[in-house]
C-alpha cells in the first residue's frame, strides 16, 4: 500500500468531527489520489467557529519527502494565505516544519489552527495582514462576515 | 510513637525492614509515605539490595513480597548487566526457587504476575543467556524446587511435563510466557544484546506453544475454562510479538498458527466469548496475514453458527451487548474482501457475511444515537467498493467484466437503499433529546456514507442517480419528507459528478418535472424544516443543470425568493437565489417584476438583514443586465437605486440625529447593496457579446450608456457615494465604494457602473494619509491603471498622473514607509503600475512629479531596507520593473532619463540588496530579493563591481565569521556567472543567506 493510499484508509478510519479530506474523482472516474478536496471547519469558540473552508491539497510526486501544497478555493481573507489561496505554514515548509511523518489530518489541524493563531511574522497577503495590524477590530468584522458567507452545513 | 521521625530512621534489621514497607502500603500522612519510599528506594539500590529482596520475600505480607519482587526488579536493571556469570546464575536459581515456591504456597495473582515480570527481567538483562527459561521454569514446577538449566541436547519435553503439572501452575508459566513475549516485544532491537534476546524468542515459542496447546486443551470443567482464558490471553501476545519481529520467519509463526483451530474454540465458550472476539477482531484488523485460507474458513463457519444468531438478537433488541459480535463481522468481512466480493457462492465466506452486514443497516436506531454498528460497517463498505473499483480500472478498457460484477452491481444497489433509509433524520422529538456528542455523531455518519455513495457512483453510475430519484419521488408521493430529505442529501453530494456525465444528467428531469419545489415552495404545507433547507442546497448543487433547462427555472427561483421570508433558511436562499440568477439571468428576465415584488416584501419582513439584501439585489441586478435593449434595463436598474438612495438618506438622517452606529450600519449596507448591484451588471464572462443578434444597431448600443439617459443613471450611482460624507471615517465604508468602483473596472464595454476615471481619481484626492482603508482607494486606483495599460485600452495619462501626485504626496507624509507600512506599500504598487504605459509620469522632465521622483525613489530604496514585508516586496517589484528594458515603447528622453536613474541609484541599490542577502532579510523575503538582483545582472553590465563594492562595504551588517572575502568573492563570482537564471540564483541566494546567518556549518566547502 502506498503512503498516499494508506493516509486515504487512516483519515477514513479516524478523522476530527467536521472534516472533510476525500481524493478527487481523475478523469476516468477513478481516484486521484494526488489531489485531495478537503473542507476546514472554524474552531470552536474562536472567531472562525460556524465556518466550513474549503481547501485543495496535493501532493508532489516527491510526497512525503516533501509536503503537499493547501490551497483555500476560493482564496481566503487571513494574514497567512497568499492571495492565490495557498497557506503559508511553517509545516507545510520544505525548508522549515515538514517532516514525512507529518499525517494529512496532522496537516488539515495546523491549518485549523492557523486561523485563528495568525502569524505576523510571515504575512503573504497585504489586505488581511494590514487590516489585521491596524484595525483588529474591522478586522474581526471581517472574518465574521468570511463565516457568514461559508457556513458549515 | 511519632510516625514522622520514626519515618526518617533508617532501618537497621530485616524486620524494620519489613515494617517499613508495610507502612508504604498503609494510608498515612503522605510527607511521611515519601520519606518511606525515599529510604526504601535507598535499599533498593544499595549493595545489599539482592539480599533485602531475597529476605522479604519470605515475608507473611503479600505487600511485602510484592515489594520484594520489585526490588529484585529494580536491581536487575541497575546492576544486572555487571554481575559476574556466577552470581548471575546464584540471582536466577533464588527467583527460579521463590517461584516454584510461592506458586506452590498459592502466592496471589498480583505477587505472581510480579515475580514473572522479574524473571522477565532477568532474561534480558542477565550476562548469563537464559536459553529456555518457560521450559526451565516448568521443569522447576515439576520437581518442587529450582532444577538445574535443561540441558539442549536432553530429551525433556514441555508438553509432557505440563500434564504433570497443576492447574495454577500452568496458569503462572502462561502468565511468565505473557510477560516475556510482551516485554521482550516493548524492546527494541538495536543492540547486539537485545538482538540475541529476539533471537532466543524463536527457540522459546516452541515451549510457549506446547505449554498454549496444554492449556487449550479441552476440559470441560471450571478450571479448565481458567485456563483456556489465560492462554487466549498470553496467545495474542505472542501473535502480536511474532507480527512485527517474524515476517520473514514463517517457522516461527507456524508454532503460533497451529494453534489457531484450539484457540478459536475459545469462540464458543459462552464465558470466553466476549473477549474471544475482540482479541480475534484485533488480529482480523491489525494482522490479516496470519490467518490462512483454512483458519478464514474456521472463523467463517463460527461467525455463522455462533456469531449470527447472537448478532441478529441483539439487533432486534437494540442491545448493546451486539456490539462486539457485529465488529467481528465487519473485521472478518473487511479482512476476507477478496472472498466477499468475488464468490457469492461461498455462503459462510461471502453471502452470510454480506447478510449480516446488511442486518446491521436494516436495524432500527439512528447512527450516533443507540445504533453504533452502523457507523463502524461503513468501514467495511469503503473496502468492499474500493476493491470492486479497483478492480474496475485494473483491467483492459475493452476486456470483460469479471464475471462476480453483476453481483456486486445487486449488492451495491441494495446498499444505497439501506444506506438512504438510514440516513433519514429523527422526529423532531428525537432530535431535540440527543446531547451535541449524538448530533454530531448522526451528522458524521451522513458525511461519512455520502463519501462512501460517491465511490459506489463510479461503479454503478446512471443506475445509482436513477434509484436515489425513484426512491426520493416514491416518498414524495407518500409524503415522506424525512426520507425525501435523505434522498436530496444524497443527491446534492452526487451533484458534481453527475453533472460530469450526459446519460445522468439526462435522468435528472425526473426530479425537476415533479411536484417536488412547487411543494416545498408552498408554505403552508407541514414540510420538516430541515427538507426545505436541503432542497434550497439542492438548487445551489445543480445550478448548472437548471440553467440549461429554463422550463424548471421558475419554479425553483420562487421556492428560494418564498424561502427568504423563513429565518433559519434566509442566509441559505440569498446565497442560492444569487448564483442562480447570476447563472441562468437570460431565462429570468419574465419574472422580474415579481422577484422585484418579493424583494419588496422581503425588506419589509423581519428576515432583512445587510447579508441578504446585498445577495438579493444583486441577483436581481444579474436579470435586469439580461435584458435587452440598455434602455429598457434603465428602469428597474433605478428601482434598484432607489432602494440604496433610501437608505443612504436614512443613514444622513441616522447622523443628523446623533446615532453614528445605525448611519454607519445604514450607510455601509447601502453602498454594499450599490457594489453588489454593479457585480450583477456586469456582462458575465462567458456571454459572447455579439453585435448580430441584437434588435439594436451597434454603435447605438455601444453609446447608450453615454448618451443623455445612461449619464443619468451613472449620476444617480455617483450620487449614492456622499453618504460617505457622513461616514469618511468608516473604514467599511470605503471599501464598499471601492467596490462599487471596482464593479466597473472589468467591463470591456460602456456599461452603468463603467464610471469616468476621473471618479475614482476625485475619490482618491477626497482621502487623506490617515483615511481608514486608504490601501484599499489606493489598490482600486492600481486597478484603474491596469485595466487602461493594455495594448488596446485608452489611455489616461492626465489620470494617471493625477493619482501619482496623491501618492508622492502621501509618501511626502509619511516621510518613511515605517510610519504606515500598509499604506506604503500600496503607493509603491502603484509606481509599479505607470511601467511601462505611464512611465512619463514619473520620468518626464516636464511632469508635476519631476519635482518629487527623488523623494519617491529614496522612499522606495528605504522600503527594501525596512523590515516590513509588504513595502519590502513591493519596493523590489518596482525598482526590477525599472531596471528591465521596458516592454512597451517609451520616449527617447524618458528612457534615457530612466537609466540615468538606475546608474545614479544603482551602487546604493546593490548595497541595498547585499545587505538584505547577508542576512538582513527575512528567509521569505529572499525569493523576490532575488528579482532585481537577476535583472541588474542581466542588464547593468556594471552590476558587478556595485556588487563587489556593496559586499565589501562598511556598510555591511556584521556576518558569522565562516563568511570572510574568499567566500564574498566565490558568492560574486557565482551569481554574476548565472546570468539571472531565476532558480539558480535564488538557490546561491539563500545558501550565501545561511552561511552569512550562521545557519549551515560551512559555506561552499
Amino acid at each position: 500500500m502506498t503512503r498516499l493510499q494508506a493516509e486515504r484508509k487512516t483519515w477514513r478510519k479516524d478523522h476530527p468531527f467536521g472534516f472533510v479530506a476525500r481524493p478527487m474523482k481523475s478523469g476516468q472516474g477513478a481516484l486521484d489520489l494526488k489531489r485531495w478536496d478537503c473542507a476546514i471547519p472554524g474552531k470552536e469558540k474562536t472567531l472562525w467557529d460556524g465556518g466550513l473552508f474549503k481547501l485543495e491539497m496535493i501532493f508532489p510526486d516527491e510526497y512525503p519527502t516533501k509536503p503537499p501544497k493547501c490551497k483555500f478555493t476560493p482564496p481566503l481573507f487571513h494574514p497567512n494565505v497568499y492571495p492565490s489561496g495557498t497557506v503559508c505554514l511553517s509545516i507545510l515548509n520544505e525548508e522549515e516544519g515538514w517532516r514525512p511523518a507529518i499525517t494529512v489530518k496532522q496537516i488539515l489541524i495546523g491549518v485549523q489552527m492557523l486561523l485563528d493563531e495568525v502569524n505576523p511574522d510571515s504575512p503573504a497577503q497585504a489586505d488581511a495582514y494590514n487590516l489585521y495590524k491596524k484595525d483588529r477590530t474591522a478586522y474581526e468584522k471581517k472574518v465574521r462576515q468570511v463565516v457568514k458567507e461559508n457556513p458549515a452545513p | 510513637m511519632d510516625s514522622s521521625s520514626a519515618g526518617a530512621a533508617p532501618p537497621q534489621t530485616m524486620d524494620e525492614v519489613e515494617r517499613l514497607v508495610q507502612r508504604l502500603y498503609q494510608p498515612g500522612n503522605p510527607r511521611v509515605i515519601t520519606q518511606i519510599n525515599d529510604q526504601l528506594q535507598r535499599l533498593q539500590h544499595s549493595s545489599e539490595g539482592w539480599q533485602i529482596a531475597d529476605a522479604l520475600l519470605n515475608s507473611q505480607d503479600a505487600n511485602v513480597r510484592f515489594f520484594a519482587a520489585l526490588t529484585f526488579t529494580v536491581k536487575l536493571n541497575n546492576d544486572g548487566s555487571m554481575l559476574d556469570a556466577e552470581t548471575a546464575q546464584s540471582v536466577q536459581s533464588r527467583l527460579i526457587s521463590w517461584f516454584v515456591r510461592l506458586v506452590s504456597r498459592g502466592e496471589s495473582a498480583l505477587v505472581t504476575r510480579k515475580l514473572c515480570s522479574t524473571l522477565t527481567t532477568y532474561y534480558l538483562r542477565s550476562p548469563v543467556h537464559w536459553k529456555r527459561p518457560l521450559l526451565h521454569a516448568a521443569l522447576s514446577l515439576q520437581s518442587r524446587d529450582a532444577a538445574s538449566e535443561p540441558d539442549p541436547d536432553a530429551s525433556v519435553n514441555m508438553a509432557n511435563i505440563c500434564k504433570s503439572l497443576s492447574m495454577p501452575q500452568v496458569v503462572s508459566l502462561l502468565w511468565f510466557a505473557g510477560t516475556l513475549a510482551d516485554e521482550v516485544g516493548r524492546m527494541e532491537n538495536n543492540t547486539p544484546a537485545h538482538a540475541r534476546r529476539h533471537a532466543q524468542m524463536e527457540v522459546i515459542v516452541e515451549d510457549a506453544s506446547s505449554l498454549l496447546r496444554h492449556a487449550f486443551s479441552p476440559v470441560a470443567d471450571e478450571a479448565g475454562a481458567r485456563l483456556r482464558a489465560e492462554a487466549l490471553r498470553c496467545y495474542i501476545t505472542w501473535v502480536n510479538y511474532g507480527q512485527p519481529v517474524w515476517p520473514q520467519k514463517p517457522d516461527c509463526l507456524e508454532y503460533l498458527r497451529q494453534l489457531i483451530p484450539s484457540a478459536v474454540q475459545c469462540l464458543l465458550d459462552p464465558e470466553l466469548q466476549r473477549d474471544a472476539l475482540d482479541s480475534f477482531r484485533d488480529i482480523l484488523e491489525s494482522y490479516t496475514t496470519f490467518f490462512r485460507e483454512e483458519h478464514m474458513e474456521v472463523l467463517a463457519s463460527i461467525i455463522s453458527e455462533h456469531v449470527q444468531p447472537v448478532l441478529l438478537q441483539a439487533l432486534q433488541d437494540k442491545d448493546p451487548e451486539g456490539l462486539p459480535y457485529g465488529q467481528m463481522v465487519i473485521a472478518f468481512g473487511d479482512a476476507n474482501i477478496q472472498q466477499v466480493a468475488e464468490q457469492p457462492e461461498n455462503i459462510n465466506g461471502s453471502s452470510t457475511i454480506l447478510k449480516l452486514l446488511f442486518d446491521i443497516l436494516r436495524a432500527p436506531g439512528y447512527p450516533g444515537d443507540e445504533d453504533e454498528l452502523s457507523i463502524f460497517s461503513i468501514e467495511f463498505w469503503n473496502t468492499y467498493i474500493e476493491y470492486v473499483n479497483d478492480m474496475l480500472f485494473s483491467k483492459d478498457a475493452d476486456g470483460a467484466d469479471p464475471p462476480w460484477f453483476g453481483y456486486s452491481r445487486v449488492v451495491l444497489s441494495q446498499l444505497v437503499e439501506l444506506l438512504w433509509a438510514k440516513m433519514s433524520t429523527p422526529p423532531a422529538d428525537v432530535a431535540k433529546q440527543w446531547t451535541d456528542a449524538e448530533s454530531d455523531g448522526f451528522k458524521e455518519f451522513r458525511l461519512d456514507t455520502t463519501d462512501l455513495m460517491l465511490s459506489i457512483y463510479v461503479f454503478l453510475g446512471k443506475d445509482m442517480l436513477q434509484q436515489l430519484l425513484v426512491l426520493t419521488l416514491r416518498s414524495l408521493e407518500s409524503r415522506q419528507w424525512r426520507a425525501v430529505e435523505a434522498g436530496m442529501f444524497c443527491l446534492n453530494k452526487l451533484a458534481d459528478n453527475v453533472l460530469e456525465d450526459q446519460p445522468s444528467e439526462d435522468l435528472l428531469a425526473m426530479l425537476f418535472s415533479s411536484s417536488l419545489f412547487r411543494d416545498v415552495a408552498d408554505f403552508s404545507q407541514r414540510i420538516p424544516l430541515q427538507a426545505r433547507r436541503t432542497a434550497i442546497d439542492l438548487l445551489g448543487s445543480y445550478g448548472r443543470y437548471i440553467e440549461h433547462h429554463a422550463e424548471y427555472l421558475p419554479d425553483t427561483v420562487r421556492f428560494l425568493f418564498a424561502s427568504l421570508e423563513t429565518g433559519p433558511l434566509t442566509n441559505a436562499a440569498a446565497k442560492s437565489v444569487a448564483s442562480l440568477c447570476s447563472t441562468c439571468r437570460a431565462s429570468l428576465t419574465g419574472e422580474l417584476d415579481g422577484f422585484t415584488q418579493q424583494y419588496q416584501r422581503f425588506l419589509n419582513g423581519p428576515t432583512n438583514e445587510p447579508y441578504t439584501k446585498e445577495k438579493v439585489i444583486g441577483a436581481i441586478a444579474a436579470i435586469i443586465q439580461a435584458i435587452q435593449p440598455h434602455s429598457a434595463k434603465v428602469q428597474p436598474l433605478l428601482a434598484l437605486i432607489q432602494y440604496v438612495e433610501n437608505d443612504v438618506q436614512a443613514a444622513k438622517d441616522f447622523t443628523r440625529a446623533g446615532d453614528q452606529e445605525m448611519a454607519e450600519l445604514m450607510g455601509v449596507n447601502a453602498l454594499e447593496c450599490l457594489g453588489s448591484i454593479g457585480k450583477g451588471m456586469q456582462v458575465p464572462e462567458d456571454v459572447p457579446i455579439s453585435i448580430y443578434d441584437d434588435d439594436e444597431p451597434h454603435v447605438s448600443k455601444a453609446n447608450f450608456w453615454d448618451g443623455d439617459e445612461g449619464r443619468m443613471v451613472q449620476q444617480r450611482i455617483i450620487g449614492c457615494f456622499s453618504v460617505l460624507q457622513v461616514l469618511g471615517s468608516s473604514g467599511e465604508a470605503i471599501e464598499a465604494a471601492c467596490q462599487v468602483l471596482r464593479s466597473g473596472f472589468a467591463e470591456t464595454e460602456p456599461g452603468p457602473f463603467v464610471l469616468p476615471p476621473a471618479v475614482t481619481v476625485s475619490f482618491l484626492q477626497q482621502c487623506a494619509v490617515n483615511t481608514p482603508q486608504l490601501e484599499a482607494v489606493l489598490s482600486t486606483a492600481c486597478i484603474l491603471i491596469t485595466q487602461h495599460s493594455k495594448s488596446d485600452s485608452k489611455r489616461i495619462g492626465p489620470d494617471a498622473t493625477a493619482v501619482c501626485q496623491q501618492a508622492a504626496s502621501f509618501i511626502k507624509q509619511l516621510g518613511t514607509p515605517r510610519n504606515d507600512p500598509g499604506v506604503a506599500a500600496s503607493c509603491i504598487d502603484v509606481l509599479c503600475r505607470l511601467l511601462p504605459y505611464y512611465t512619463a509620469v514619473l520620468f518626464d522632465e516636464s511632469s508635476p512629479l519631476a519635482p518629487s521622483l527623488q523623494t519617491i525613489l529614496d522612499f522606495s530604496t528605504q522600503a527594501i531596507e525596512g523590515q516590513d514585508p509588504f513595502p519590502k516586496r513591493s519596493a523590489l517589484d518596482f525598482w526590477t520593473r525599472l531596471i528591465k528594458p521596458p516592454t512597451a515603447p517609451v520616449q527617447e528622453q524618458v528612457l534615457n532619463r530612466m537609466r540615468q536613474v538606475v546608474t545614479a541609484y544603482g551602487p546604493q541599490l546593490a548595497l541595498a540588496l547585499m545587505r538584505q542577502v547577508v542576512g538582513l532579510a527575512q528567509r521569505s523575503d529572499l525569493d523576490y530579493v532575488c528579482e532585481p538582483l537577476k535583472a541588474l545582472i542581466t542588464h547593468q553590465p556594471v552590476t558587478k563591481a556595485w556588487l563587489e563594492a556593496a559586499l565589501l562595504s562598511d556598510s555591511l551588517p556584521p556576518v558569522s565569521a565562516a563568511v570572510g572575502e574568499r567566500e564574498k568573492y566565490r558568492f560574486l563570482q557565482q551569481i554574476v556567472g548565472l546570468r539571472g537564471d531565476s532558480r539558480k540564483t535564488k538557490e546561491v541566494v539563500k545558501e550565501f543567506y545561511a552561511a552569512c546567518r550562521g545557519t549551515v556549518v560551512s559555506y561552499g566547502s
